[in-house]
């Protein structure tokens, strides 16, 4: 149970630094022998797609690309020394299962990368938001601590779990060194493109401190959980 | 008068009928990341889903040390794994487990009628928290199954979680999400592969480790889509 604890708040520091650190990351080729890859991400949330709102609804995320194109995370070129992966060209799209509904759309181009940091551990889907195209490390889904934080990369096939997130403006903490907002802006300003319309994900499911309603912090804010894979070789 | 004795025995017995679902197709899902073996394969870090497909009328309650449990045994399980591009759905024999629920102690998941309420796999707080259930906590639970055993228990510690939590509290005979630390533990203790009683299955026998991970629970009362 120790273990767990000490596990966990490694998870809180590692991913904060990751969150901070990766907008400025330069990125080099990492080499991997070309094979298609398949990131799946999956948990169970509020949804939106095409102004149609979905509550509680199983839904999956899925990026195929080719491993050639993973780029590394340099950390002699960063200010914070933060190494990991990233994998901006491929095709990614959704489905979503809510009761008997099931509805699948795909996302236009651009909208979605992967991202995982193996210095502080955490990782999912990530979007570029906004005129600036700032990195939303969190958005629309990103897990932290638990196993993903052992992920080796991107190229490694393999399953992990993780505390959900689907945060814009993560790292959220208030605390030094973080010293973020304490909340998630509203999703509404930043909507992901599909062939079904906008799709928006939520974060319903919060830990907060009670004297100001403000998340608790960027581990246990969340309580919601996800699974993220990486399949590689697997013709889509 | 026989009716009388008829509950009496049933109290006595620890089991007493919900009886006020409605009744209702339901779905338990439980989603997890972990290691075990499926007739001769042993599988390390697989997606494993276990679906119990009943109705809400099987649901009852147990009582036992102060808590009440509500369990439903009466439904069709069914095992998939998935590792990497391989997917493999094995059914569960009848009468092999079946669902619990304590929200008292906030644990949820899946019991065997052989081995105990922990196992084959279940999700409870995995002591993150310092926190006792029934007493003001001055540290939150992470995980939705142990923040609302802890509002279960002390009421104003609701201030630590969105209202919205209170929305998925459960009987198990309405759709809920509920997620936490996956555990499974045969009893007495014992690794799991070595379980003197596995859990059979038209693919074999199947054993689950325990695993460091987090896992996602639901109830999905009503008609569900068709695999």
């Amino acid at each position: 149970m120790t273990c767990r604890k000490v596990a966990s708040l490694i998870g809180i520091v590692r991913f904060v630094l990751a969150a901070t650190a990766a907008v400025g990351c330069l990125v080099a080729s990492t080499g991997a022998i070309a094979a298609p890859v398949t990131y799946t991400m999956f948990a169970v949330t509020d949804v939106s797609l095409g102004g149609r709102h979905f509550h509680k609804a199983q839904v999956y995320l899925k990026f195929v690309g080719n491993t050639d194109d993973i780029l590394q995370l340099n950390p002699d070129v960063t200010a914070d020394g933060v190494s990991g992966y990233k994998i901006v060209k491929g095709k990614a799209s959704l489905l979503i299962i809510n009761g008997k509904l099931r509805v699948k759309a795909n996302f236009l181009p651009d909208q979605l990368l992967v991202s995982l940091d193996t210095t502080n551990g955490g990782g999912g889907f990530s979007s570029q938001l906004g005129a600036a195209h700032h990195l939303e490390p969190a958005y629309p889904l990103a897990l932290d601590a638990s196993t993903i934080s052992s992920a080796p990369d991107l190229a490694t096939p393999g399953a992990y779990s993780g505390h959900a997130w689907s945060c814009i403006g993560f790292p959220v903490d208030p605390d030094p060194p973080v010293g973020g907002s304490g909340q998630c802006s509203d999703p509404a300003s930043f909507p992901l493109k599909t062939d079904r319309g906008d799709f928006f994900i939520y974060q319903p499911y919060l830990v907060l401190d009670p004297l100001d309603g403000k998340i608790h912090d960027d581990y246990s804010g969340t309580l919601n959980n996800g699974i993220f894979s990486v399949v590689v070789g697997a013709r889509d | 008068m026989k009716q009388i004795i008829a509950i009496g025995f049933a109290l006595v017995l620890g089991l007493a009928a919900h009886g006020s679902a409605r009744a209702a197709p339901v779905v338990y899902t439980l989603y997890a990341v972990t290691d075990g073996k499926l007739g001769s394969q042993t599988f390390s870090q697989a997606q494993v889903t276990v679906t119990f497909k009943g109705d809400t009328t099987h649901v009852t309650t147990e009582q036992g040390q102060g808590a009440v449990v509500y369990r439903n045994d009466h439904g069709d399980a069914t095992v998939t794994l998935t590792q990497g591009a391989s997917k493999a759905v094995a059914h569960i024999a009848d009468g092999q487990i079946y669902v619990r629920y304590d929200p008292k102690n906030g644990a949820v998941g899946f019991a065997s009628f052989a081995v105990g309420p922990t196992y084959p796999i279940y999700l409870d707080s995995g002591g993150f928290s310092d926190c006792i259930y029934g007493h003001q906590c001055l540290y939150p639970f992470n995980q939705i199954v142990s923040a609302l055993a802890d509002v279960a228990g002390y009421g104003p510690d609701q201030a630590f979680y969105s209202m919205n939590l209170e929305a998925l509290s459960t009987n198990l005979t309405n759709s809920t999400l509920l997620t936490g630390y996956v555990d499974s533990a045969c009893m007495p203790p014992a690794p799991s592969v070595a379980c003197s009683s596995s859990i059979h299955t038209d693919l074999g026998d199947l054993y689950l480790q325990y695993s460091y991970g987090k896992g996602i629970f639901t109830v999905e009362v009503g008609e569900q889509e068709e695999d």
